[in-house]
Order: structure tokens, then C-alpha cells, then sequence
């Protein structure tokens, strides 16, 4: 009782604490704006329509890119799964892809595609395609060689290894990678968004910052905080209910 | 053996087959030369990098801001993980804003160190403090909690002092979680400096990148990013080497 108390009182003097700096410091002003103008941002884009359109692009294309990126790194990371071959054929282009600041490729990819969904999808990809395959292919690898060896000996093939022994295994791991991905994915989109585009959130804190208006950014910011929290609970959730067979 | 040295040759085939089979088709013009570049543009921009001396100055100064950045967010961290791990109710206090600011997207924050510190060394540093400092502390705090109170106990009763303790077991439990962590800490911080770069600059990859843009010249994106592998591939495999090291003790 008294810790969430505590983490009120911390808020709420976190608040206070802001809001008189903003008042007496100009700098402060400039670089964070107060709450009650951030509130007013907020009030003001709530009755917006066009804010709704962004909140909406951004969850949408963050949705989209999400689903393929996951199925494409789905498709590969099972194509490196069952030819051990490919993997150790890939290995140093994804250590040197995944060492790479994904962020360089923003660049390339707008100037591909465009400043549009298909960008959007790209980078979101890129991002988390090496989440995916570094989990799954490192949890497939820890699983308990003795169901292999005893299904082996009693006669089992790959495919009934596959489907009895390794999906039941890695579901954990593909599970958590999965909601992990998804914090991946809404981030990359608002990153990508941010670096360039015409609607969603990232752009309006980005038009935020280039106009020094914080409290726009201050604004945005709290959405896409609400918005992550929300989501991080609702996968959870779904995690939850699909992970009732397991034990542990 | 035999098949490690055919998958190494099936891999060179496939980088040169890849490389020569760009070059023809941007000349053979079924790839635009304007969007895709030339593995030949690609490397002349670095041979004029490298020959007009600018590489290195741009190099070292996205790894300093990096270097800098990341050695203070390793101690500021480290002393704010403690703080929270040997205080339970600040840690259970904290806990969600910790996790939440774990969840922002701190790489957009830039601007924020622009506007209040300007253009210099200063700013990028502290950006890249503030976006790996939050890991920091989530590793610190993870390694000093998990460390076991009977282990300490007995070593208590067995006339061990604060420093003994301190460098005996605290010392090494951080730095397992730090260096097991450090790979996506450095990715991070690496990144971190290289977008402070994009606005603003006049050095390191970073700027690199942004001029090449407003030139729209893809083939000095293509060499900026090749450094960028080999920097990142470097310090990536740095940190394995001396993961590989420090954990030779641990059982697995």
C-alpha cells in the first residue's frame, strides 16, 4: 500500500517540480513546456480528428510491418532451423547485419520506397527480423537433447521431432520473442516515422521539436506511452492465455 | 573440417557473385544507378574518404562521443543500480518507471540535448549517457539481487569487511550482467551517436550519412554503413572475445 502511495507522491512531486521550473526558468520552458500546457495539447488533440489519424497510422503501420516482419523472419529463422547448413552459411551476414545501427538504413530505405507504408514496413523488418532469429534459433538449440535422443531411438522423424518435441519446447521463447518484437515493432515505427514521414505520432513530435514546440512533444511522448503500456498488458495477456498448457 | 571450408567458399562465391552481379546489373542499367549505387561508386567514396584524410576524423569523432557516453552511463548506472538493489522499497518504488522508461523510444530525445547544449561533444555524449543508462541500471540492479544472502552471510561470518565483499562478490556479479548485456548496451550506444550526428554536425558517420543524403549520393550511404559494419563487427567481436574470457570460470 505504502509503495504505491509512494510512487503517487513521486509523480505527482515529479509534476509539481516541473511545473514550477517551467515558471521561473525560461530554458526549461523552452526545452520540456509545463504540464497544464501539455494537459491543454492533450485536451485539444483528444476533440482532433486528424490526431486520431495519426495515433491510427502509426498503430496501423506499426500492425502491418509487425505481421510481415515476423513472417518473414518466421520463414527464415525455420529455414535456417532445419538446415544447420544455411545457418552456419549465414552466420557472419546476420553478425554483421545485426551489428549494424539499423538507424542508417532509414535513409536508404525512404529513398527507396519512400516516406510511406512500404518504408515503414522495411525498417520495422530490419529491426526486428534479428530479434526473432537470434531467439528462436538460441532457445531450439537448448533444448533438452534427451527428448531428441529417446523420440529418435523409439523411431521418431523430423517432422514428429518437429512438431512434438521442438514447437512445444521453443513456445516459451517464440512467445516472449514475439511480444518482445512487438515493443520492437511499435518503436521502429515510431522511429521511422520520426526520420520521415507525412502522419502518425513520431511525425508529430518530430514537427514538435522542429517548431520548439515541447508541449506538442511532451504530448506525443505521453501517447506513446499510454499506448505501450496498453499493448505490453494486452500481449501479456495473450501470452498468458496461450501458455495455460504449460506448466512452468 | 572438409565442410566448414566448403560452407567459408560457398560464402566468399556468394559475397563476390553478389557484388559482381550488382555491378553488372547497374551498368547493364536494370538496376537505377540513382537509387541503388555501384559496388564501384561504393568504393571509390571510400578511397577518397580514406585518401583525403577525412575518414579518420569522422570515425573517431562518433566513437568518442560514443566511448564517452557509454563509460559514464557504465558509472553513473552502475552506482544508481546498487543504490536501487540494497534499498528494496526505493527498488520496488521505482520498478515501473524504471520499466517505463526502459519502453520509451529514447533515441528520438536528441533534440532535446541540442537545443539545451548545443552542437558539441557535450550533448552527444550525454544522449548517449541517457539512452544506455536505463539498461545499465536494469542489468546492475538484476545482478546485485540475484546475488545469493547466504553466500554473503557466510562470508560475513568467516570475517569478511565491506571491501572484500565488494570485490569478491559484487564486483563480479555486475560485471557478468554488464558484459552479457554489453553487446546490446554498445549497439545501442552506438546507435545513439550516430543519430546525434544526423542534424547539426560537421563530423563522424553520422554526418556522414546526412550529407551523403542531401546529395543523394546512395554510394557514400553504402560506404558509411560499410564502416559502420566494420566498426560495429569490431567492437561486437571485442566483446565476445572478452565475454568469452571473463566467464571461463561459470559452468556453461
Amino acid at each position: 500500500m505504502l509503495i504505491h502511495v509512494s510512487r503517487g507522491a513521486l509523480v505527482l512531486a515529479v509534476l509539481v517540480a516541473w511545473q514550477v521550473s517551467a515558471s521561473q526558468s525560461r530554458l526549461i520552458f523552452l526545452l520540456f513546456s509545463s504540464p497544464t500546457h501539455v494537459a491543454e495539447v492533450l485536451g485539444a488533440w483528444s476533440t482532433s480528428a486528424d490526431r486520431w489519424h495519426d495515433v491510427a497510422a502509426t498503430l496501423g503501420a506499426a500492425t502491418l510491418s509487425y505481421l510481415v516482419g515476423s513472417i518473414i523472419a518466421a520463414a527464415f529463422t525455420l529455414c535456417l532451423w532445419t538446415a544447420p547448413a544455411l545457418s552456419q552459411f549465414f552466420a557472419p551476414f546476420t553478425a554483421a547485419l545485426n551489428a549494424l545501427p539499423k538507424v542508417v538504413l532509414a535513409p536508404l530505405f525512404i529513398l527507396w520506397f519512400g516516406i510511406g507504408i512500404p518504408g515503414r514496413i522495411a525498417f520495422v523488418t530490419s529491426t526486428i527480423f534479428f530479434v526473432i532469429l537470434y531467439n528462436v534459433l538460441s532457445s531450439a538449440r537448448s533444448v533438452d537433447p534427451l527428448y531428441l535422443t529417446n523420440a529418435t531411438a523409439l523411431g521418431a522423424n523430423r517432422l514428429w521431432l518437429f512438431r512434438e518435441v521442438y514447437l512445444p519446447a521453443t513456445f516459451g521463447f517464440i512467445m516472449t520473442s514475439l511480444r518482445i518484437s512487438a515493443g520492437w515493432a511499435l518503436l521502429a515505427t515510431l522511429l521511422a516515422e520520426y526520420l520521415g514521414a507525412n502522419i502518425g505520432i513520431g511525425y508529430r513530435i518530430a514537427q514538435g521539436q522542429e517548431l520548439l514546440h515541447s508541449d506538442e512533444v511532451f504530448a506525443g511522448l505521453t501517447i506513446i506511452g499510454i499506448v505501450a503500456i496498453l499493448m505490453d498488458q494486452g500481449l501479456v495477456t495473450v501470452e498468458r492465455r496461450f501458455s495455460q498448457w504449460r506448466l512452468v | 573440417m572438409r565442410r566448414r571450408l566448403l560452407i567459408i567458399g560457398a560464402q566468399i562465391t556468394a559475397v563476390l557473385g553478389l557484388v559482381i552481379g550488382w555491378q553488372w546489373a547497374a551498368q547493364q542499367d536494370i538496376l537505377d544507378r540513382f537509387l541503388v549505387g555501384t559496388p564501384r561508386g561504393v568504393w571509390t567514396a571510400l578511397l577518397a574518404w580514406i585518401a583525403d584524410g577525412s575518414l579518420w576524423p569522422n570515425i573517431g569523432s562518433t566513437l568518442t562521443a560514443f566511448l564517452v557516453g557509454y563509460c559514464f552511463a557504465l558509472l553513473i548506472g552502475t552506482g544508481l543500480g546498487v543504490l536501487l538493489a540494497t534499498l528494496p522499497f526505493l527498488r520496488q518504488v521505482m520498478d515501473p518507471f524504471v520499466a517505463f522508461a526502459n519502453s520509451l523510444p529514447r533515441l528520438m530525445f536528441y533534440p532535446f540535448f541540442a537545443i539545451w547544449l548545443g552542437f558539441g561533444l557535450t550533448p552527444k555524449a550525454l544522449y548517449v549517457v541517457f539512452v544506455v543508462i536505463v539498461l545499465v541500471i536494469l542489468n546492475v540492479v538484476a545482478g546485485v539481487t540475484e546475488i545469493d544472502r547466504s553466500l554473503i552471510m557466510n562470508m560475513r561470518v568467516m570475517g569478511a569487511r565491506s571491501p572484500d565483499l565488494i570485490a569478491q562478490v559484487f564486483f563480479p556479479a555486475i560485471a557478468l550482467w554488464l558484459s552479457s548485456a554489453a553487446r546490446l548496451m554498445v549497439g545501442y550506444g552506438f546507435q545513439a551517436a550516430i543519430i546525434s550526428e544526423f542534424i547539426g554536425s560537421t563530423r563522424g558517420l553520422g554526418h556522414l550519412v546526412a550529407q551523403a543524403q542531401t546529395q543523394f549520393d546512395v554510394n557514400q550511404v553504402w560506404a558509411a554503413i560499410v564502416v559502420m559494419i566494420i566498426i560495429a563487427i569490431a567492437m561486437d567481436g571485442g566483446l565476445a572475445l572478452v565475454e568469452r574470457r571473463t566467464t571461463v570460470w561459470m559452468a556453461n
